[in-house]
């Protein structure tokens, strides 16, 4: 599933520029995709698009912008209940330039 | 771009003291922002302690604007995590703080429930005392 931010937030920033897929952006901010604008999904705080959201899946073994949140709001959304297939697929599709290897337990929390 | 500790000139125990005095003058998030450097950069099992303080802050913080919500769930992580650290902790005496925290938390679930009919006495917010 991907990961979402809770009204727990205290809009201190930490977890965005930790995302490796851009994923996280500020409240009222547009969100970009594949050269796209899109209205913000939260005016009030962070927030994080499920289409861009591996769930670190291919990059770390959990999810950066939960391991750096100091209140602990960014927890697994129950709406975006999702394979680690699937998020693997969008890894690469997110990030065609970039040969990724097998997951292992260092880039999927699936294998921990 | 990551973000820039903003007090690293500051040792462990200088954040720490400036944290206390934040969390007392009840400048919630920005005890919160000290607090959270430390929590960041300790890699020993008690960083929950840290964290337990920043729940807590931000539980007021978020009381302060309303979000009775997000302060219920604060002030409980906060509690959760304190728990395990008293009587007193890093200098901190924890039982009288997480007694009056408790207090407060019970007042926001009633609250957030709309069954509260007491008003919110501000004199119930703990400080954090060092511990003689």
């Amino acid at each position: 599933m991907a990961t979402m931010i809770t009204e727990e937030c205290i809009n201190c920033g930490a977890c965005e520029p930790e995302c490796p897929n851009t994923a996280i952006y500020a409240g009222g901010a547009q969100w970009e995709f594949k050269g796209t604008m899109h209205d913000a999904l939260s005016n009030d705080f962070y927030y994080i698009v499920p289409e861009k959201c591996t769930e670190c899946v291919g990059h770390f073994d959990q999810e950066q912008c939960a391991a750096v949140c100091p209140v602990d709001c960014c927890v697994p959304d129950p709406n975006h209940v999702e394979s680690e297939e699937v998020l693997f697929q969008r890894a690469k599709e997110i990030h065609p330039e970039r040969a990724f290897t097998d997951l292992a337990a260092s880039t999927s929390h699936f294998r921990k | 771009m990551k973000v820039q500790p903003k007090f690293a000139i500051l040792s462990e125990e200088e954040k720490f003291a400036k944290g206390v005095a934040l969390f007392n003058s009840r400048d919630f998030f920005d005890c919160h922002d000290v607090i959270e450097e430390i929590w960041l950069e300790r890699r020993q099992k008690d960083r929950t302690f840290f964290q337990g303080i920043i729940h807590v802050a931000v539980g007021f913080y978020h009381l302060d604007n309303g979000n009775y919500k997000g302060s219920r769930s604060q002030l409980s992580k906060g509690v959760a995590k304190l728990q395990p650290f008293q009587p007193a902790y890093y200098g901190i005496e924890l039982s009288a703080f997480l007694t009056r925290t408790s207090r407060c938390l019970e007042w926001v679930v009633q609250r957030e429930l709309e069954v509260q009919t007491e008003a919110f006495d501000s004199a119930w917010i703990p400080t954090l005392e060092f511990a003689k």
